[in-house]
Formats: structure tokens, sequence, C-alpha cells
């Protein structure tokens, strides 16, 4: 006898008057395989249906959630139909865990196309869960049968099944948030919904009813870890290409500004920093041409957690006619930024804030529309993008609605000194100032699911979440300043 | 509730009771010695041994110890391991008729209490191969196919299993 077999032999003779009964219960190993796969079952459910919304609890718990669902019915696939189709649609929901896992990680879920489907394909991965539970229920029922119960039954799949229909109900009658005794009433409900499940796998595993588990070519630990290595790749890939938008950059003609050196000039003598007026296009410098005055508002400089610095500097331009004024607010990054994920700016046009009783303080110049304009610097090129400025009503704190502007773009991954600018021009109608203000939000870390920093800034978080960095600065020419 | 009825009635010399407790729990019964008697005929009759000792011990049982299943999961198992052991011309539990020395009892104990410390100390799936292994005689086959493993994955298990039994068990039975 080889020394192995040896103490093999020796380990089961001394347990042969081991007393199992003498241990706590909950140390007791049962022969049967139902302890285990009900083990994986019940904690499938659970963590398949738990949200936690701290780090990332949300992702990672139903993630294991949904593979010790596969787990669970692996084996059992083959012992009735039904449980074949709970080991199908177990998969099915794994693709869709990843699909949704993949899209959450990109700035898809902002767009209208995706906005509009969220709804008809939620509504498809709860009728698949519903699906799944209606089966587990007709599988537990049919091995009931088997095992000799006179009145089939499988209460807990049942309660399941009709606990997961209820809360849909709910859902789509749009009590998706419920709070206080509510809340309390579910998670009760949802315990017993639970302990019943154990319950009536209990039975099977007390009663012994003779599984033929399927032997596993991928063993659980095994598959468990190739899903989460695939959906850990899944996150990062779709962080890596999907949280950027597609920036169409288009190189910057040498002879941008040729024949408008003496607006440059001018402008540059009346105070506009040169490099501010370098980055101006020949039509914008046109509209500028025969400037008057310079007002410039006070600059400002800010770093980001990821290393970078942004000058941020404002001007009024008046230019020929009545009170007619181009707003020009620049941004440059002094140094560049490490992490490229999102930029937004988010501005309120002076003609577009809001004003009690329907005065009128400023007027849109139509010969100057709003609009941003993006550089940077890779080699000896200088590359242009000038991406939209989109209108959004909004309310104020106090109510009052106005509307805000949004431009959102990426940096590039390479190149150097990057910058731009907003420029629009107004009529200033009455005696006021003309002070607005700019929010320039950059998103300086990883983000998932992924937020892009318009969308952060719109969403309006109180507080300001450290992966991104909101950085106000002012247009602010006083009523004195503009009368001297 | 309904176990210890049936008990109750098995204790008073009710043989339908032993009938309807045998066949709520047939499945689970056969499942249990079919480890340690692949012969079906054996497996018959070790049933038949597993009911008689229900109709013996039924008034033994003590509800407040263990469950019923567990309690009967013990009858089957010894009985099911007795009738192995007798198959081999070994000895059966309960049944040794050279009574040993009283040194080779302490030593007996000594070891058995080593074991049952080492086996404090096995959680989660070790303890689950430990016990189907050496205590409920499973293959390696059925340990893997009920505990979601690979047949290698088990051998795997097992070596690294006996190497922690030995240390923990103080090496001399190596």
């Amino acid at each position: 006898m080889s020394e192995e077999k040896r103490f093999d032999w020796e380990l089961t003779e001394q347990l042969a008057d081991f007393d199992m009964t003498a241990l706590p219960e909950e140390e007791r190993v049962d022969p049967t395989p139902w302890q285990h796969l009900a083990g994986k079952l019940v904690w499938g459910v659970i963590l398949s249906t738990i949200t936690l919304n701290f780090l990332y609890l949300d992702v990672i718990l139903p993630a294991i959630g949904i593979i010790l669902l596969v787990q669970a019915f692996r084996p059992l696939r083959k012992e009735n139909g039904w449980l074949g189709l709970c080991h199908g649609l177990a998969w099915m929901l794994c693709a869709a865990r990843l699909c949704t896992l993949a899209v959450e990680g990109t700035l898809l879920p902002e767009t209208e196309i995706f906005a509009s489907l969220e709804r008809p394909v939620g509504l498809v991965i709860v009728v698949v869960w519903l699906a799944l539970y209606f089966s587990l229920w007709r599988g537990l029922l049919g091995i009931a049968r088997r095992a000799g119960q006179e009145k089939p039954s499988a209460p807990g799949a049942a309660m399941l099944l009709v606990w997961y229909g209820a809360l849909t109900a709910l859902a789509l009658a749009g009590a998706e948030q419920v709070s206080g005794f509510a809340f309390f009433l579910i998670l009760l409900l949802y315990f017993l919904v639970l302990r019943s499940l154990r319950k009536t796998l209990r039975f099977f595993e007390e009663n012994g009813y003779v599984l033929q588990p399927l032997q596993p070519r991928v063993s659980d630990g095994r598959l468990t870890a190739v899903w989460l290595a695939a959906v850990a790749a899944v996150i990062a890939l779709a962080l890596i290409f999907g949280s950027r938008y597609p920036m169409d950059w288009q190189v910057r003609p040498a002879n941008e500004q040729v024949g408008c050196e003496e607006i440059v000039e001018n402008l540059r003598t009346l105070g506009l920093p040169e490099d501010m007026a370098a980055d101006l296009t020949s039509e914008e410098l046109a509209a500028l041409a025969g400037a008057q005055r310079v007002l410039l508002g006070v600059g400002d400089t800010f770093t980001t957690d990821d290393g970078g610095k942004l000058l941020c500097r404002s001007a009024a331009i008046q230019l020929p006619g009545e009170e007619r004024w181009a707003v020009l607010q620049h941004f440059a990054w002094v140094e560049m930024p490490r992490h490229r994920g999102t930029e937004a700016l988010q501005a309120i046009l002076l003609h577009e804030q809001y004003v009690p009783n329907g005065l009128v303080y400023f007027r849109a110049d139509e010969t100057l529309p709003p609009r941003v304009r993006l550089l940077y610097e890779e080699g000896e090129d200088i590359f242009t993008n000038s991406p939209e400025l989109v209108p959004m009503s909004t309310t104020s704190w106090f109510g009052d609605e106005y509307t805000a502007r949004y431009a959102a773009w990426s940096l590039p991954r390479q190149g150097n000194r990057a910058r731009g600018y907003l420029l629009y021009g107004v009529y200033r109608c009455d005696e006021v100032s003309m002070v607005t203000n700019t929010d320039y939000i950059h998103n300086q870390k990883a983000v998932y699911p992924a937020l892009s920093a318009r969308q952060y800034s719109v969403n309006g978080f109180w507080g300001e979440d450290p992966k991104f960095r909101t950085m106000q600065y002012y247009l602010d020419i006083r009523y004195g300043v503009l009368q001297g | 509730m309904r176990d210890t009825e049936l008990l109750r009635r098995i204790a008073a010399g009710d043989e339908a009771a032993l009938h309807e407790l045998l066949r709520y729990y047939g499945p689970r019964i056969r499942y249990i010695i079919r480890p340690f008697l692949p012969d079906t005929r054996e497996q018959e009759e070790c049933v038949q041994d597993v009911a008689m000792t229900l109709w013996r011990k039924a008034g033994e049982f003590d509800e407040k110890r263990a469950s019923f299943a567990a309690w009967l999961t013990v009858i089957c198992r010894n009985a099911a391991l007795n009738r192995a052991r007798r198959r081999k011309g070994e000895t059966p539990l309960d049944e040794s008729v050279t009574v040993p020395s009283a040194e080779d009892e302490v030593l007996r104990r000594e070891r058995q209490q080593r074991l049952y410390q080492a086996v404090a100390q096995l959680y989660g799936t070790e303890r689950q191969i430990f016990f189907r292994k050496y205590y409920y005689g499973q293959s390696t086959a059925q340990i893997a196919a009920e505990l979601g493993l690979t047949e290698r994955g088990v051998e795997g298990r097992l070596y690294r299993l006996r190497d922690k039994m030995r240390r923990l068990m103080g090496g001399e039975d190596g």
C-alpha cells in the first residue's frame, strides 16, 4: 500500500466513529449536492438583485451573482427541460450583463439614441429574469414530482417569481424609488422569499433526491476567474476606447490670419493679449475689425489633481456701432493634464441670462454668433476643432429659468498647448455691468460608469466629485469701467 | 415535526410509520450508502439494516441535538460502512471483539483528538472535500461533479489536504 493510500486509510479509520451530529449545525457537511447548489442559487439571486452604490459594489456583486446562478444551474441542466432553460437564460443574462457593463463604460448612454433604447432593453432583461424564475419554479416542480412528493410544490421558487413580478409591476407603474416603510416592507418580503426558497431546496437536501450533477469541464472557480477577468477587461476596454469623444481635428492652415495683421495689431494695441488674438480665425478677426476698446477681466490659473494648469482669461471688445461688444473667454492648458477623458465648457451668455420683470439688458449680435473653437499643437502643426455649443434650459436654485450653453470635447492623447475660446457678440441695451461666469469642467480621473464632464455639470452635483474639477471664471466688467 | 411524530409512532411499534419514513427518506438513504456499497443488492440489504436500526433506536432520537436528516445520515453511513467492512473482512463499528489495551486506547484517543482538532481548522470547499472523501466515502468523480470542480482539481486539492492534515496532526501519522 502506498504511503498516500495508507494515510487515506488511516484518516478513514480514525473518522469511522466520528459523530457528525456532535458538530454545530452550520459546521456539518451534508453528503448531497443540494447544500452546495442551494448556496450558489440563493446567493446568486441575492447578489443579482441588490444594488449597493459604493466601492463599485453595484458592478461587482451583480457580476458575481449572475455567474453563481450559472454555476447553480450548470449541473442541473440535464435534470429536466426547465432547468436546462434556466441554464441557458442564466448565460443569456451573463451576456446581457457583459454588454451592459461595456456600454456603461462608454459615453453612448448619453446619446439620444441610447437614451431612447434604455427602457425597451431594460424591459427585455426584466422579461428574461422573469422567464428564469418561472423556469426555476417549473424545474423544481419537476424535481419534486420525481422525488415522490404527493402534491408537488416549490413554494420558494413560486414566491420568488411573484416577488420579482410585483417589483417589476411597481417599477413599470413609476414607483422606482421607494422609501421609509415601503422599503422595509419590500426588504422583509424579500427576506421571507429567500427563506422560503432555501426551505424548498432543503426539502430536496433532506429527501436526498438522486441528482446526477454533470461533470464540469471547467471548474466553478476557474469559470468565476475567467468571468471576472472578462468583466474587468470589458470595463477597461470600454473606458479606454469609449469614454472619450471622437474628435475630428483638422490642421490649421498656416495662412489662416494672412491679411488680418492690421486687425490683430489693433487688438494688441488695445490690450488684448497676443496669444488670445493669435488663436482667432480670419472671419472672427474680420468681425472684430475697427475695435475701439478692449476691457480685460481678471484672469485666473487653476490646477487640477492630474497635474494640469489651466489659464482662464476673459475680454470684452467694444466694436464700432452703439454699444456693440464681442465677448472672448479664453482658456489654455499651460501644463497639460495627465488624464485625457472629457472636457466641458458651460457658459451663460450675457444675452441669455435671467433678467427679471421682462427687462432686456443685452441682445444677441447676429453677425457674431456664439462659437467655441479648440486648438492644440503637435510637432510643427496646430490642430483645431469647433465643438457644437448646445443650449440647454435650466433652473437656478432660486427657481429662475435661464439658458446655459454647453460644449463638450476630449483633449488629444498626444500633443500640447491645448487651448480654446468662446466668442460671441452682444448689444448692450441698458446701462448695466457685463458680468457672467463660465465653468470649465475637467474630468481628472477615470470614472465608471462613464460620466462626461458635460453630464456631470448638467447633473449639478452638490459638492465636488474628486473625479472632476470645475473651474469657474468670470467676465466681470463693472458699470463704472464701462462708462470710463 | 412530521419526522418526530413518525419516530414517536415507530418507537410505539407502528410499522406503517416506518414505511412512511422510509418512503420519504428512501432516496437520501440510498444516496448515502451508494459510495460504500456499489452492488445494488448489497445496497438494498443495507437499507434493511437502516430500517432495523430506525426501528430499534427511534426512541433515542433527540431533536435538540440534531435534525432528523443529520441523525439519519449518521445511521446510514455507519450501516453502509459496517457492511463494507464485513465484506472486506474487517471489524465493523461497535462490534470489536478484542478489547484494546489501556495504552492502545489512550494512543487511539490522542490520535483521534488530534484529527478532530485538525478537522476543526478546515473551512469551505476544503472541509467539504475532506468529509466527502474520508467520512462519506465518495469518489473523486462524485466530489468533483457535486462541488463544481474538475477531477484533477479535486485530486490536487486532496494532495494539498493530506499535506495539511499531516502538518496539523503533528506529522507522525503520515
